[in-house]
């Protein structure tokens, strides 16, 4: 591993943090299990590369700013299906999650005419690909802070409330399957706006982009809270994007076994193995400190 | 003493983030460490002694998902480049990483190799050669890139573009013309073909695209059924088997991970198969014409070869397979002959 695969390990896992957030969002929040993600990672990409390479939405030119918005749009709306399925037709979360992912399959290959779009470059929010990282990181940094703020606002606390007690916060005033709805709605313009940036900084939308994006955010959510157990709103939404990173750097130290004789079949489970690892760290730090302590 | 749990508390979390960081500048330590570690000094038994380390090659080949057509162009690869003087554990080093599907992984790979100080990246299939494309173009190096098994680079972005960046490729899109003559002669009363493909993959996509006009000439009517994924198969086949004549299949992994319910059922229906993989005949395919994968490996070997040699990429146009192969299933055609497919009623 050298520091240009550190560097990229460190975008990805920055771009998935954004995916990391939204499920923390979901999963943490209002506790809703939503599927949908593997659906609005894709849609965003989708939209984004639709938009640039038709150059206009109803006769309005459109760029790549205006094509993310509307990228993050789509998403939402992708949410907003999920929470009306939940909410008002009465359907199983999680089956209503899978149910707005089995049909956002259709919807994006609908949306992008064929199944893979590349854009020209120049086509990007980022400008100059050097500067990749530094624009996620300022990109991500915005929507912890606002994240934060949010969810300490009164509006904030009810969607919390919504979460941590279903049962008591309606007692409070707190319309509980408007929250569920207004979460899957920010939860998913997260995910589809990470997905519009993932386009754009590969140079492509491919159809089936979206395998594994809930697996990735779920396991950053969880390394993350691993890591640093805290009280503190932003402290915990910084280090579920510093999970993401982290992941990212356990797959690029993995794809380096080559170098100790290990096979490329063996990938998955190496990356596995290593998340295992950060998952027992604080046990293992733990029984470091009692042992201590015992000998002392 | 609430005081002290709480600046315990504190304490704990503020050692959780130190430990964190801690961890974050260990792997700054590791890949610095291991920068120094160029891929030839990473094997140094595979170099032979009398020979330089600057005349061993090490190239990287990035494949998007395993698969036996893409498996037998990788294999392809190897053996071109020996054909061509380049030789695992001689004079070639060659790293190769499979992204299981997973492009987020397979962007990741080709940050690997990219910066692994290597003398060329091959990309088997489209999202695997794009995000090589995507990060070769990003680093100062211009490593060459070399595409294999895209039927569309044009499309894919893939090209040398204003800045004449050194890419090149072999393309795979199937030789159509030759089939449909094929069909018309071993069916000559065929009125309506069955597509079966996934609509996901943009190979098929491509295929099927330059196919309408063809049949149109022919004046033969398509009927398209898609599936997204192999659990789908069996429905589909039944569907179409009861509307037309024959079935043709383009290169999909979809259809092809399931060639065997297709072959099923099509046998029992009495329609006959056809499709590009003249390796498909075995599994109870009529007819096929196209490339052997293998050969198209060599094709790319062979091209990389060149440009470790010096060549400029750039200048290096996209090749097709030059020669196709045309195969017919002669004892499933017999057995047609002797049981003519009885008449659709739409």
């Amino acid at each position: 591993m050298n520091l240009i695969q550190l560097f990229g390990a460190i975008e990805l896992g920055l771009l998935y943090g954004l995916v990391a957030l939204a499920i923390y969002l979901t999963f943490r929040v209002i506790n809703f299990p939503d599927l949908t993600v593997d659906g609005s990672f894709p849609l965003g990409a989708a939209v984004y590369a639709a938009l640039i390479v038709k150059g206009e939405f109803f006769n309005i030119p459109v760029g790549p700013l205006m094509a993310t918005a509307l990228a993050i749009m789509a998403g939402a709306l992708a949410g907003f299906v999920t929470g009306f399925l939940h909410v008002r037709l009465k359907i199983l979360g999680l089956l209503a999650g899978i149910l707005t992912m089995t049909a956002l399959y259709s919807v994006n290959l609908r949306i992008m005419g064929k199944p893979n779009i590349a854009l020209s470059n120049e086509a990007s929010l980022f400008g100059d690909p050097q500067y990749v990282i530094w624009v996620l990181l300022l990109i991500v940094l915005g929507f912890v802070f606002l994240l934060q703020r949010f969810l300490k606002s009164q509006y904030g606390l009810a969607l919390r409330g919504t979460g941590i007690n279903p049962r008591v916060s309606p007692s409070y005033g707190v319309n509980t399957d408007h929250m569920t709805l207004v979460g899957l709605v920010i939860s998913n313009g997260l995910v589809a706006l990470a997905g519009a940036l993932y386009a754009q900084f590969q140079g492509f939308a491919d159809i089936s982009m979206g395998t594994g994006t809930l697996i990735y955010g779920l396991a950053a959510v969880i390394v993350g809270e691993t890591l640093i157990t805290s009280n503190y709103l932003s402290l915990i939404l910084i280090s579920t994007v510093l999970g993401s990173i982290l992941y990212r750097i356990a797959i690029a130290f993995a794809l380096n076994i080559h170098e100790f004789g290990l096979q490329t079949y063996d990938l998955n489970l190496i990356t596995a193995g290593l998340v295992v690892v950060a998952l027992l760290f604080p046990r293992i730090k733990q029984k470091i400190k009692t042992w201590g302590r015992r000998a002392s | 003493m609430q005081n002290k749990v709480k600046s315990q508390n504190k304490l704990k979390s503020t050692t959780r983030v130190i430990v964190s960081i801690a961890i974050l500048s260990l792997s700054f330590l590791f890949s610095s460490l291991s920068y120094s570690n160029t891929p030839s000094s990473v094997t140094p038994g595979l170099t032979a002694p009398e020979q330089s380390s600057s005349q061993t090659k090490t190239i990287a080949i990035s494949q998007i998902v395993a698969h036996p057509a893409l498996d037998a162009v990788r294999e392809g690869i190897i053996e071109g480049l020996k054909q061509a003087g380049y030789e695992e554990q001689k004079n070639l080093v060659v790293l190769y990483q499979n992204a299981q599907g997973d492009i987020g992984l397979a962007s990741q790979i080709a940050v690997k190799f990219i910066s692994d100080r290597i003398d060329a990246a091959i990309g088997i299939a489209t999202p695997a050669a794009q995000t090589l494309f995507y990060q070769a173009k990003k680093s100062k190096n211009k490593i060459p890139v070399i595409f294999t098994a895209v039927s569309d680079p044009a499309s894919a972005n893939l090209d040398p573009g204003p800045e004449h960046y050194p890419i090149t490729g072999v393309t795979d899109a199937p030789p159509l013309e030759p089939l449909v003559t094929l069909m018309k002669k071993l069916q000559p009363e065929i009125h309506t073909l069955g597509i079966l493909y996934n609509p996901a993959e943009i190979n098929s996509v491509t295929t099927i695209d330059h196919l309408k006009p063809l049949l149109k000439q022919q004046k033969i009517t398509l009927i398209e059924v898609a599936v997204n994924k192999t659990q789908d198969i069996t429905l589909a086949m039944q569907q179409l088997t009861s509307k037309v004549e024959a079935i043709y299949f383009p290169q999909d992994n979809t259809v092809v991970s399931g060639i065997e319910t297709v072959s099923k059922i099509a046998a029992q229906q009495g329609i006959p198969l056809f499709c590009n993989d003249p390796v498909l005949i075995e599994k109870g395919v009529l007819a096929a014409v196209g490339y052997d994968y293998k050969e198209m490996g060599v094709l790319t070997g062979k091209i990389v070869a060149r440009i470790l040699q010096g060549e400029a990429a750039s200048l290096i146009p996209i090749v097709h397979p030059q020669t196709f192969k045309t195969v017919v299933n002669e004892p499933l055609l017999n057995s047609f002959k002797a049981k003519p497919a009885k008449a659709k009623t739409p």
